[in-house]
């Protein structure tokens, strides 16, 4: 007796299944074939670190068995390998990578991806789809194009300023924003890349300095970024500047925070001001959560001031 | 609407099943249609699921009747099954394909995770071929097509975990 299950039915079980599991059952038959093969392609993950060219192999047939990426909605690009049989990495195939996943939704670059190893790096980042919801960015030290400009004074003296790049294309999709680790951002910088994501309403900031980017940040999200309701902010070293930069950084959401996530390093002590508590008190009446990890912390007075005008608050630490 | 009101049930080939209300509530789809039109004092009529699978489901409801997580519980896919639920799907894979069958047309969400997850845990730790045994599959790749999948999922390109 020969049953056969509907697709559907198949479709039910992969929740239950590993990856592993999935890449055996798409080599059952051609009915099991088209029944699991978009679940195993919704999320890959290609992260070369472990075993640089045999990863890198598989990964251009990946990449070559394009009809297979159509289905991908989550993609993390991790380590490239610098060389691959001992030639220089192609990351052009990252770029055609982007061309076969329509449905992509969730994109992850880090290290390599974004470092000035890669030659392409502006390129790359132009290539994100626009159809991305969710973007994380680590360890990002993109060169600035540096164009060299006159001096006032008709001495012919020049001056060499760094061009900002924007930082990520025009994403209409894109609701949340992770960045770790970013170096040497411009003011300007921060400005392009709000103005490229106009439906944000998720910022995360790991490890980013908060100290000189706060204002351009705010201004910039409080200009372009109406939505922004939920903020993860990492503290810098320099306690005693600390309190205003967050202060400032806390005026970026136009229509108030929904949920705020102060962090810092492990060992990293530092007390969550009045002038913070302040910018909340003004603008934090849709505020259900702030959290406060390692250790900081916040006064009682501030505590109680919380507690007195946003009832529905929940602070934790 | 009285808690203790009766529904009646007719199955594919006509046989009538007489339940209580808060038992056809474990079915989403019964519960909506009785919210929506109300108790209409006539048989609904379930083409779709034979007697002896309507009786398999009805035991199921009646079993998790006052199971107050049973949205819920089964919302982590890791969790072990249950030793009632275990022994109840022992039964042949026609049964139980039909019970997955039946379980998604009612919309009885704990039911279908249940019969789902035992059906994966068949087909877990097997190669193709054991699959094909067990389900009874016949290999309709060319040896060309089973090359090539083979290829794109080498162990080499995704990693067991």
């Amino acid at each position: 007796m020969s049953i056969t299950l509907p697709p559907e039915v198949l479709q039910g079980c992969t929740p239950h299944l590993s990856r592993y599991n999935l890449t055996v059952c798409v080599r059952v038959c051609q009915g099991w074939h088209s029944a699991f093969n978009p679940y195993l392609w919704k999320d890959v993950v290609l992260d070369y670190i472990k075993s640089r060219t045999k990863k890198s192999k598989a990964f251009q047939r990946g990449v070559e068995a394009g009809a297979l990426l159509r289905s991908i909605t989550s993609l993390y690009l991790g380590s490239a390998p610098i060389l691959m049989d001992n030639k220089e990495y192609d990351y052009t195939h990252i770029l055609r990578l982007f061309k076969l996943c329509p449905q992509l939704r969730s994109l992850n670059l880090s290290d390599d991806m974004l470092s000035r190893r890669n030659p392409i790096v502006q390129d790359l980042i132009a290539a994100i789809p626009a159809t991305v919801e969710t973007l994380d960015l680590t360890v990002c030290r993109i060169d600035y194009e540096v164009v060299e400009r006159e001096l006032p004074g008709g001495r012919g003296d020049t001056a060499r300023i760094p061009r900002p790049q924007p930082l990520i294309p025009f994403l209409p999709r894109l609701t949340t924003l992770n960045i770790s680790k970013f170096v040497g951002v411009t003011s300007s910088s921060w400005s392009l890349m709000f103005k490229n994501c106009p439906q944000l309403e998720t910022l995360r900031l790991d490890r980013v300095h908060l100290l000189g980017a706060s204002s351009a940040i705010s201004l910039a999200a409080r200009q372009f970024c109406p939505r922004l309701a939920h903020c993860t902010v990492y503290c810098d070293k320099e306690k005693a500047l600390m309190s205003k930069a967050l202060a400032t950084f806390l005026t970026a959401s136009v229509g108030g925070w929904e949920r705020i996530y102060i962090t810092a390093q492990f060992d990293y002590s530092f007390q969550f001001g009045p002038d913070c508590t302040d910018v909340l008190l003004r603008n934090g009446s849709r505020l259900k959560s702030l959290v406060l990890k390692c250790h900081i912390t916040m006064s009682l007075e501030c505590v109680r001031k919380l507690n007195l005008m946003l009832p529905n608050l929940v602070i934790s630490a | 609407m009285s808690a203790h009101s009766q529904i009646l049930l007719t199955s594919s080939e006509g046989t009538e099943f007489l339940i209580d209300r808060d038992i056809a509530d474990k079915s989403m789809l019964l519960k909506c249609m009785l919210e929506d039109i109300g108790e209409i004092g006539q048989a609904v009529p379930l083409p779709n699921v034979s007697g002896p699978i309507l009786t398999k489901v009805i035991e199921y409801c009646t079993h998790h009747r006052d199971d107050p997580n049973f949205l819920s519980a089964n919302d982590d896919v890791t969790a072990d099954i249950d030793e009632w639920d275990l022994e109840y799907c022992k039964v042949d894979q026609g049964t139980l394909y039909e019970l997955i069958l039946a379980a998604n047309y009612l919309d009885i969400k704990p039911l279908m995770d249940l019969t789902c997850k035992t059906v994966a845990n068949m087909i877990k730790a097997k190669s193709p071929e054991e699959i094909r045994k067990t389900f009874n599959i016949t290999n309709d790749f060319t040896p060309e097509e089973e090359d090539q999948v083979r290829r794109e999922n080498g162990k080499d390109w995704v990693d067991e975990h």
